[in-house]
């Protein structure tokens, strides 16, 4: 099999699991996500209150687009842009000590590097994908 | 980039769709922020009115080991969603319903003793679940 292909698939699998394990995590209780949100201090009230509600979701849709073919770029685009917003917001609040919420109970970082770090790493895999969608046959 | 597009305003439109339904059905869905700020004045309780009150009073400490280690209100319980289940066996042997119970963070901004607080209140039903108002260094100050 074309080495590229797994490669592909690898990504693929790391960035659809890190949103829609995000995604459903938050979903499942959008009341304490508000408060996370809230804890940024970046928001309006509404602005916060509209993001808790709607991120987890667009987390879910995102991770299910990348593995529909024709959605699989846009999906990608959304994922990058998402997360480079996410990075901003993490640097522009390095000085709060915060739990984003991100992955509840399961997965908290122990420091601000680990954290900037693992989404560097989603946001690498979104350009990659966003750039290289799906194989191209020769 | 006609598909890209495309499944970009599919997850836009269904995002919206899921968040209205969420807003509407979810039994844990966010208080607009309309509404926020009554619930949230039921929920504060000052210094001041906790040097005021007469009855026992059950302190939980929302903030994490470090914090808790260095300092603490007296007698409080470490509590915070980072170490959820072994604080909350904790929490319930010392707790009786009567009890007011005031949660306390790092600072006004912070908001681990709100979520505590509520999660306190989603797990027990309607005890007397307070956060304080300015957090521990309110306490410390005045």
């Amino acid at each position: 099999m074309d080495k590229s292909i797994i490669i592909r698939g690898g990504i693929r699998l790391f960035l659809s699991a890190s949103f829609l394990l995000s995604g459903i995590i938050k979903v499942l209780d959008p009341a304490r996500f508000h408060l996370d949100v809230e804890s940024f201090q970046l928001l309006s009230p509404l602005a916060a209150y509209l993001t808790a509600l709607a991120l987890p979701w667009f987390e879910i849709f995102t991770a299910l687009g990348l593995w529909i073919p024709k959605a699989a770029r846009g999906s990608a685009l959304l994922a990058s842009t998402i997360t480079s917003v996410f990075i901003l917001a993490l640097l522009m609040t390095q000085h709060l000590d915060l739990d984003c919420g991100c992955f509840g109970d399961w997965l908290i970082f122990p420091n601000l590097a680990t954290h900037i770090a693992f989404n560097c790493a989603l946001l690498a895999s979104g350009i990659y994908l966003t750039c290289r969608p799906a194989h191209k046959r020769s | 980039m006609k598909d890209t597009l495309k499944a970009i305003g599919f997850i836009l439109t269904a995002t919206a769709i899921a968040s209205g339904l969420t807003a509407w059905l979810h039994p844990r869905a966010p208080v607009p922020p309309s509404q926020a700020k009554s619930i949230e004045a039921k929920e504060a309780i000052s210094v001041t009115e906790v040097r005021a009150y007469l009855g026992e009073i059950l302190w939980v400490d929302a903030r994490h080991l470090e914090d808790f280690e260095a300092s603490h209100i007296e007698g409080s319980i470490l509590l915070n969603e980072d170490h959820w289940d072994e604080g909350f066996a904790q929490f319930v042997a010392y707790w009786y319903p009567e009890q007011l119970v005031i949660v306390y963070c790092n600072a006004e901004a912070c908001q681990a003793s709100k979520a505590v607080a509520r999660r306190l209140r989603q797990n027990l039903g309607e005890g007397q679940f307070r956060y304080l108002e300015g957090g521990y260094p309110a306490w410390t100050n005045q």
